[in-house]
């Protein structure tokens, strides 16, 4: 695992729950992307990237959820974001990576969402 | 008293009692506090020291460097040496504690050897053993420098190599540079009535970036701004692979899509949809991706057919009204899944209207603070700047740019490419 900022991942029913840090540039993204890459590996399944404290994405931090999500989805799982301050949004909007991941307001309702039968 | 005290001193334990009283009589007590200094280095020597209690440092000076060669403690003697060969003090000598020391002065210390083989070869013999340990102190330390040299030699070696492999990296840099410099449009056409210009500017030494125009047949422009994810030469290699496919599937659509059809609306959704398609099945392993826009423009009439494939969406300047208008959003950007249909959208750019588009790097552009320039600050350059042409429309978002970052190092690749209509 490369030094520097670590993600904060906990288990919430069957859903990995990550607390993406502030500033997701390329240095913040190669400081956590290996552990990310790692711990959704080993779970396989539900992911729930929570974004709240996020106030930079570059292209790169897109292209990590990205990678992310590729990875969970032949193994049935998925990538959900939530808590998009809203300059994140609008690059969301722009970029339309809105249309690629499924996007909520706040943990309670994206964790309600995954456990509902037709989420 | 002083006979027996003297007596206990292991030079003269065998020293016959009648030559022990002699030299009672002619000695005299020092005593030294901590830090005091015996004799200097260099000074006149007259007397020797024989030390009865505490202790001495024998320190002399290299560069500047105090340096301790030996500490002598009860029942040692110092300073015989200048005795023996006349000469300078060889070294300094200071207390360590405080220290008491009987001092012989010469004549009694010639007299005393005399007089006294023993002793004499006793001194010889302590002198010898001196000479042997300062000797083998001072090969192990030749040694030590010699290693210690030899290792900061290799390292001066392996960083001259490291320097010879940047400078070769550095070299390669720049030839990657030029060939991508030479990517760029060298001329924008300048159709009557329009006025197009564009920059790139790298925040590394390659860039992510690119602008291009191509000169389609039946007059029409096609305008691209793209932004690969990432910087560096990752993203700029990208950048190269979607510029070339993007331009020989627009130039060539009959070899690339088998299409009779020549109309902006074909030539758009056909050369984005193979460009995406080879990204996403040649390359989707790297998850790279790249966002692009495209527009087809026929400087006839101001039409302009365009796809946002996941780009910031490009601004319309009124300059009459000093308005801005944005244009619509599309799809994902390219290389992320295959078998896309574009959908190709449409505007006008009226007379007097200008087209921005414009890389992240503008909006996101960050000041020393971590303040981006902003979409705010954009938009307020271009409605004051409304009524001006297209290379000093650029310009003014460039200065605004560099005014905001004010010296900070460039956070990401800057491209704009602006057209402006008379």
């Amino acid at each position: 695992m490369k030094k520097g900022k670590t993600v904060k991942v906990e288990l919430i029913n069957d859903v990995l729950v990550v607390q993406l840090p502030a500033r997701l540039d390329a240095v913040g993204v190669a400081s956590i992307e290996e552990q990310l890459a790692m711990a959704v590996a080993n779970h396989r399944g539900k992911v729930l990237a929570d974004m709240s404290q996020v106030t930079f994405v570059a292209s790169l931090a897109l292209r990590m959820l990205l990678t992310t999500l590729k990875a969970v989805q032949p193994l049935g799982g998925d990538v959900r974001l939530v808590g998009l301050q809203p300059p994140i949004a609008e690059i969301f909007r722009k970029s339309r990576f809105d249309t690629f991941f499924r996007i909520y307001p706040d943990r309670t309702t994206a964790l309600a969402a995954y456990t509902a039968p037709s989420g | 008293m002083t006979e027996s005290l003297l007596r206990e001193v292991s030079f003269f334990r065998d020293l016959p009692l009648d030559a022990l009283r002699s030299l009672a009589e002619t000695i005299a007590y020092r005593q030294l506090n901590a830090g005091a200094l015996l004799f200097a280095e260099g000074e006149a020597g007259h007397e020797c020291f024989i030390i009865l209690e505490g202790n001495v440092d024998v320190l002399t000076y290299v560069n500047g460097n105090e340096l301790r060669l030996d500490t002598f403690g009860a029942g040692h003697i110092v300073g015989e040496m200048a005795l023996i060969d006349r000469s300078p003090r060889s070294a300094t000598v200071r207390a360590v504690a405080d220290t008491k020391l009987i001092a012989l002065g010469e004549d009694a210390f010639k007299t005393l050897l005399r007089s006294n083989p023993d002793l004499a070869m006793q001194m010889l013999s302590s002198g010898s053993a001196r000479v042997r340990e300062a000797n083998r102190r001072m090969i192990a330390g030749l040694e030590r420098k010699n290693a210690e040299l030899t290792d900061a030699y290799r390292r001066l070696q392996a960083m001259q190599a490291e320097l010879v492999r940047l400078n070769r990296l550095e070299e390669e840099l720049a030839v990657a540079r030029r060939i991508q410099t030479s990517f760029l449009p060298k001329h924008l056409p300048q159709p009557e009535g329009w006025q197009l210009t564009a920059m790139s500017r790298e925040a590394q030494a390659v860039g992510g970036d690119f602008f291009d125009c191509i000169e389609l047949p039946d007059q029409l422009l096609g305008l691209v701004v793209a932004d690969a994810c990432g910087k560096g030469v990752t993203a700029a290699l990208f950048v190269a692979l979607t510029r070339s496919l993007l331009r020989a599937a627009s130039l060539s659509p009959r070899v690339f899509q088998c299409a009779d059809q020549q109309d902006a609306e074909t030539i758009l959704a056909d050369a984005l949809w193979l460009v995406n398609d080879y990204l996403c099945r040649e390359h989707g392993d790297n998850t790279m991706f790249i966002t692009l826009f495209y527009g087809l423009l026929d400087p006839r009439t101001g039409i302009l057919a365009y796809v946002n494939a996941g780009h910031n969406p490009p601004l319309i300047v009124d300059g009459a009204s000093a308005t801005l208008g944005e244009t619509e959003l599309g799809s994902m950007p390219l290389g992320i899944l295959p078998d896309q249909q574009y959908h190709v959208q449409h505007t006008v750019i009226n007379p007097g209207c200008r087209l921005v588009m414009f890389s992240d790097g503008i909006t996101e552009a960050l000041d020393s603070h971590s303040e981006m320039f902003g979409e705010g600050r954009l938009r307020e350059v271009l409605t004051t700047n409304a009524l001006l042409a297209a290379p000093a429309l650029m310009q003014g978002i460039i200065d605004a740019v560099d005014r905001h970052i004010d010296g900070a190092a460039q956070s990401d690749d800057i491209t704009i490419l602006v057209v402006s209509r008379m």
